[in-house]
């Protein structure tokens, strides 16, 4: 294991950061997913050794992260903040955050330039970062944390404010670097980001690791729970009377001009629900699921 | 928000001090501040003013006969370097004041406000090489406002006398010189950089900066009047760095104009003066070390 989290602790005065953690992240691709104010935030601090466990151990490669900043060499983070010298050019904020991983000006320079053409930044490089949208902060913030190769990417919420095609972008080179053997710890607070780049999870609700394993593991908890899907049409009362005997159903119940179904197998329903609609000559105006969101799976986790 | 007191990483990280991070901090700090024109008037008032004041003085002194040389110092054979220096260093002491409050104030207060801290601390630095590498950058102003006039007011003596051996005669005077500016370069940047790293608005520290100055300035004199005891001008850093500095620079007599010497009150006790610098010192440290330790986390 590369990193491991040991019943650790972090409390801020009586707030709660992360309580009694209890993690181990391997190579490759984890996604940390939580809603806000999860404790994902505290998790990649504590890291990263910019905090210390109140209780518990945190170690990365055998060493308390800590006590040994040396070991930082071998990490590579993107806070989410925005935290830059806006005067500064893309080039130059990447090149002092690797100088201050001990390389020389020269060499310095020479990663900045090749990671920044790996992020799609090479032509906005020199100009000042002040000038640059969200989505190209978020990648130049990447950049600085990818510049000196190391072993451990910690990325807190990489994805925020990008565009699709940069998003695509930035999915691509995060799963190419779990691919080549890095070990990447992504935090979000939108489970399908992560989905599209791993299938290790760690979930974390109110300061607690809820659940953590591959997303098969998880979604095998949480087969019990049916999943809710709302289904908008004018005429609910009707559609209720045509699905109430389908055997995948658990529950039906109208919500002024739709319909709230609970099925335990959402496939069979979506499969078996067009031919109802157009036999009987229904109209429908949508098909919503509703617990498909982060919040809804710690809903269920939480329960 | 919450505070985090003592968990934030402190000075017990155990990589060594590595200059190669403390000089890029240093250096990229340097770079950024220069872009300010201000900082580039400040620099340029004080080098090119003491070339043109000691110029002139040099002149006046050294090409001109001995009656006119005679008039200005008791001394024909006065070491007109030192008097120079001593004419010019009550100036370059406030540029120096003004350059390391626009050039320090800045220095952490905008890192915390940027939240970059996190991104320092992400690095395999430790915090000692972090402030070690703002003080060099600050400290590094004060040196080119305070010791490189020194160095070309020498440099310019040399070069407009025909005198042998001057250049020996006069380097005394200069390492004399170069000990009341690194003073007040480390007194100066120390106090300003406790004072950024209280505050996340650079407004606020450079406020900060001169209130510490301006109202010890006041406060010192109105107690030194009023229970007519000059010692009281040790509560002000300004006053206890002016006679200090004034002590390590003696003036030899002149019989010219007293517009030549420098205004300080050096009837009051250069102990107290140095004891008032080692404590305003040691408030600007312990301000940095109190901050660097308690650093706001969001939970």
């Amino acid at each position: 294991m590369i990193a491991t989290f040991e019943r650790v602790a972090k409390w801020y005065g009586h707030v709660v950061g992360l309580v009694d953690a209890h993690v181990e992240v391997g190579t490759g691709v984890t996604g940390l997913l939580g809603p806000n104010g999860a404790g994902k935030s505290t998790f990649l601090k504590l890291l990263t050794g910019q905090l210390r466990p109140s209780m518990g151990t945190v170690r990365i490669f055998e060493k308390n992260p800590f006590t040994t900043p040396s070991i930082l060499r071998r990490i590579g983070f993107l806070p989410e903040p925005e935290a830059f010298y806006e005067s500064q050019t893309g080039r130059q904020f990447v090149t002092y955050l690797t100088r201050l991983h001990g390389f020389s000006a020269g060499e310095a320079r020479r990663r900045a330039d090749d990671v920044i053409e790996r992020v799609g930044l090479a032509e906005a490089a020199r100009r000042p970062i002040r000038t640059y949208s969200k989505g190209m902060r978020q990648r130049i913030k990447l950049a600085q944390a990818m510049a000196h190769d190391p072993e451990v990417l910690v990325l807190d919420e990489p994805l925020t404010g990008m565009d699709p095609v940069g998003r695509r972008q930035t999915i691509d080179v995060i799963r190419e670097l779990g691919e080549n053997g890095a070990t990447v710890i992504v935090s979000s607070h939108i489970l399908h980001e992560v989905e599209a780049m791993t299938e290790q999870l760690i979930l974390l609700y109110e300061g607690r690791v809820r659940a953590w394993g591959t997303r098969s593991e998880i979604r095998s908890v949480l087969d019990d729970v049916p999943h809710r899907i709302r289904v908008g049409t004018p005429r609910p009362r009707e559609l209720a009377r045509l699905l109430v005997d389908s055997e995948h159903l658990v529950a039906v119940r109208m919500d002024g001009n739709s319909l709230v179904i609970e099925t335990r197998n959402p496939e069979a329903f979506y499969d078996h629900l067009p031919a109802v609609v157009l036999d009987e000559g229904i109209p429908i105006e949508s098909v919503e699921a509703e617990d498909v969101g982060i919040e809804a799976i710690f809903e269920y986790l939480v329960a | 928000m919450p505070v985090d007191r003592a968990s934030y990483r402190g000075w017990e990280g155990t990589a060594r001090p590595s200059p190669r991070s403390v000089l890029a901090i240093a250096g990229t700090m340097i770079s950024r501040r220069m872009k300010l024109k201000l900082v580039r008037y400040l620099t340029s008032a004080s080098v090119f003013g003491a070339i043109m004041f000691s110029a002139g003085w040099f002149l006046l002194t050294t090409m001109f006969d001995d009656n006119f040389r005679a008039l200005l110092s008791t001394n024909p054979g006065a070491d007109q370097l030192l008097i120079a220096n001593r004419m010019v260093f009550g100036r370059l002491l406030f540029i120096a004041l003004v350059i390391t409050a626009v050039v320090g104030a800045p220095m952490i207060a905008e890192d915390r406000r940027a939240k970059a801290l996190r991104l320092y601390f992400s690095r395999p630095i430790t915090h000692l090489e972090y402030v070690l590498g703002k003080f060099l950058a600050v400290a590094a102003f004060a040196v080119v406002v305070l010791v490189v006039p020194l160095i070309a007011m020498y440099v310019l003596e040399l070069g407009l006398s025909d005198k042998d051996g001057l250049a020996a005669e006069r380097l005394p005077t200069l390492l004399a010189s170069f000990g009341p500016a690194l003073l007040a370069c480390g007194v100066l940047t120390m106090l300003v950089l406790g004072i950024s790293s209280l505050s996340a608005r650079t407004n606020h520290a450079s406020i900060g900066f001169f209130a510490v100055f301006g109202i010890t300035g006041m406060v010192s004199q109105i107690l030194a009047g009023v229970f007519r005891n000059p010692t009281w001008q040790a509560i002000s850093p300004w006053s206890s760095l002016r006679r200090v500095t004034a002590q390590m620079l003696p003036m030899p007599e002149l019989k010219a104009s007293r517009m030549f010497q420098l205004p300080v009150d050096s009837t009051w006790d250069v102990g107290t003066a140095w004891l008032s610098l080692a404590v305003w010192t040691g408030l600007g440290l312990g301000a940095l070390f109190w901050s660097m330790r308690k650093v706001e986390v969001v939970a």
